[in-house]
């Protein structure tokens, strides 16, 4: 890529940190065409901001992920990664460009050419599949629990013990 | 349940006028004790993209390939793998854009779309849906059954077109046991989303047909839907008096037919639900392959797809060469609307004739040849069938050397140079074999002209004829009503068949009558 043959360093780590001021020989997108922040896809900032994580919240996640909470140290856990996480909403970012892509303030997305073929065969797609009929892969057998999590029943009440107890 | 309405002032066709006439009006209207019942549906058609690889990876696109044998490690969702952009896809997109009316925009950007699915390895499908490649736009198409008549055409308006990957293909099995091929995993899609602007199942039908052959022509998708290479989700809902009701989606319909039916139960379905005094869930359903509709999933289990930016791509600036060569690889000028629009052909028929290539191919070294009107024209197609049938020959006929006398023949009978039934026989000579040569030089040598009432040796039939036939000249006289008409036809043919052919029905006729004073 072509920052990797600027002239300095410091060129170099501008780039990097999409840093404006230094000039490159690449065109770079008009003011009015840059993108509107779109808040649409993002989380609602009021559910995140909601710690503890209520019981509607924690099924939620299980049913996003499909995986299990298995302990309340677990559910500690991940509260406390978000708890973490949170601290990007503190940053001021109005009037800043998100930035979506490293190399986007140099290069347009990389096009490749029609016309070249990559050999495949079945033989390395299926190498890793454990069960395999014909050539086409067996899906296991579900295994995403579909009734309520026990564990996030119990949770609720020490946490609503907890809150009566504090009060 | 389905009965003739009268629009009064602005119909659906956005016509004004009492009674609208299109034949479409009363069709699909549905009657109901609910008052004024509307169907109101839009579409999203998924078209493949006719490239040789797939979108994000350098794996071959090939139908007749065997199961997995064509999937890149990209799509297999092996973890380090890159997505790497095809310059052919992004080429086809802006040409259906330009197709469509569609702006293209000057930056677009990928997303994920996130959902658990065993037909999709990565966990998300890339897809376009903040900053799509083209936005707005609107396709004219004819809403007809097969041979209406009705030649308005009506215009659908679109939201956006936007360029996605397609997921495997997952068979079930017996034993609730799911099979899954990866070699449709990462092929290139552009999704076309409408407004939801059409009244009836048959309208979005024939925007669905008409919008294939669109693709079809400039070699943007090939168009065999039942071979998967568009599908369609349709959402589905009803306006009762005016008011709009919750809609419904169906999704992954694979046929023509199968659009209809599944659009026309649901409107019924909507429709008694009402009916009973309920209310409609946005619910969201399944088409299977025999046309029934399986719940797929209610409201509450509302997915959440958690759209967030693909990271692995920057953002797609659309250059101006790009546009400037799609602009210059398009075609508009798609074979059934240019039978509509210049020759003045039924689209019923336009479109019939464009799906059947040995049609197509007749119609296309003929037409433009023959100096007649258009329905003149196809007053002979239809004659010709008639004489395949009889001489039980393929129709229409495979016979390179019949396109020559045909346009021949056709244009000697237009240009009054022979009678009608001339032009059958001969027809019918040409096609069986028994003769062959120049039509004008064969007509002339043989003898085949056609006598015109000024014309002595007309006359001297006619003489003949009158004189020979004493008696029903007679019947002509004196007797009445069918007894008349048949000794009238009876002394037609005769004049007819002494001049052999060579003068015609209508001059037959309106020679012995003005002769015999009747």
């Amino acid at each position: 890529m072509r920052f990797l043959l600027s002239p300095n360093v410091f060129q170099r780590c501008a780039s990097l940190r999409g840093i404006d001021f230094v000039r490159f020989k690449y065109s770079k997108l008009p003011e009015t065409m840059k993108f509107e922040p779109n808040l649409g896809s993002t989380v609602d900032k009021s559910e995140v901001n909601e710690l503890p994580l209520s019981k509607a919240m924690l099924t939620k996640l299980e049913q996003l992920s499909a995986l299990r909470f298995q302990s309340e140290e677990e559910i500690a856990s991940v509260e406390e990664d978000i708890r973490l996480a949170q601290k990007v909403f503190e940053v001021k970012t109005e009037g800043v460009e998100p930035l979506y892509s490293i190399v986007e303030e140099v290069i347009n997305c990389p096009l490749r050419d029609d016309t070249i073929v990559e050999p495949t065969s079945a033989a390395r797609a299926l190498q890793n599949a454990p069960h395999v009929v014909e050539d086409f892969i067996v899906v296991p057998q579900a295994n995403i629990p579909q009734e309520a999590n026990p564990l996030l029943e119990e949770h609720a009440k020490s946490l609503k013990k907890a809150v009566s107890e504090s009060n | 349940m389905f009965g003739r309405v009268f629009c009064r002032r602005q119909c659906v066709h956005g016509r004004i006028s009492v009674r609208c006439g299109s034949r479409t009006a009363g069709k699909t209207r549905p009657v109901s004790s609910l008052g004024v019942v509307e169907p109101v549906i839009g579409l999203e058609v998924h078209a493949q993209l006719l490239t040789k690889t797939k979108l994000f990876s350098a794996a071959a696109i090939d139908a007749s390939t065997a199961c997995n044998s064509s999937v890149a490690d990209f799509d297999l969702g092996v973890p380090g793998t890159l997505p790497r952009l095809n310059k052919e896809c992004v080429q086809k997109s802006l040409q259906a854009a330009l197709l469509l009316n569609s702006q293209i925009q000057p930056i677009c950007r990928f997303d994920r779309k996130h959902y658990f699915y065993p037909d999709m390895p990565m966990g998300y499908q890339i897809t376009q849906q903040d900053y799509p490649i083209a936005k707005g736009g609107w396709f004219e198409y004819y809403p007809v059954e097969e041979d209406s008549a009705d030649a308005d055409f009506k215009k659908v308006r679109l939201h956006q077109v936007q360029l996605e990957i397609d997921s495997g293909k997952t068979i079930k099995m017996d034993g609730n046991r799911l099979f899954i091929d990866l070699n449709r995993a990462g092929v290139g899609l552009i999704e076309i989303v409408t407004h939801p602007d059409f009244n009836s199942a048959s309208e979005a039908a024939a925007f669905v047909d008409q919008l294939r052959l669109l693709l079809i022509h400039n070699h943007i998708c090939a168009g065999e839907l039942h071979k998967g290479n568009m599908r369609i989700d349709a959402n589905v809902s009803i306006r009762v008096n005016g008011q709009d009701k919750p809609r419904t989606e169906i999704k992954n319909i694979n046929s023509i037919r199968l659009l209809k039916e599944a659009i026309n139960n649901e409107v019924k379905r909507q429709i008694s639900i009402l009916e009973a005094g309920d209310e409609i869930t946005n619910v969201t359903l399944n088409a299977d392959d025999d046309g029934n509709i399986v719940v797929l999933r209610e409201k509450s289990d509302a997915l959440d797809y958690r759209f967030t930016p693909e990271p692995n791509l920057p953002r797609l600036k659309i250059e101006s060469e790009w546009v400037a060569e799609a602009k210059a690889n398009v075609r508009y000028d798609v074979e059934y609307r240019d039978y509509i629009e210049n020759y003045g052909v039924p689209p019923g028929l336009a479109l019939s004739i464009v799906k059947d290539d040995e049609k197509s191919s007749f119609v296309r070294q003929t037409l433009p040849y023959v100096n007649a009107e258009s329905s003149e024209y196809f007053n002979w197609f239809k004659e010709l069938r008639v004489i395949c049938g009889g001489l039980g020959i393929p129709y229409p006929p495979l016979n390179a050397n019949f396109v020559e006398p045909f346009v021949l023949i056709v244009n000697a009978h237009t240009n009054h140079v022979i009678t009608k039934l001339v032009a059958i026989d001969l027809l019918k000579g040409y096609l069986k074999g028994d003769v062959s040569g120049n039509v004008d030089l064969l007509i002339e040598q043989s003898n085949l002209i056609r006598l015109h009432p000024s014309d002595p040796e007309f006359q001297g039939f006619l003489d003949a004829i009158i004189a020979k036939n004493e008696k029903v000249v007679h019947k002509i006289h004196t007797a009445t009503g069918n007894a008349t008409k048949k000794a009238f036809n009876k002394l037609r043919n005769e004049l007819i068949n002494t001049s052999e052919k060579r003068i015609s029905v209508e001059d037959a006729e309106q020679a012995i009558t003005s002769r015999l004073g009747n």
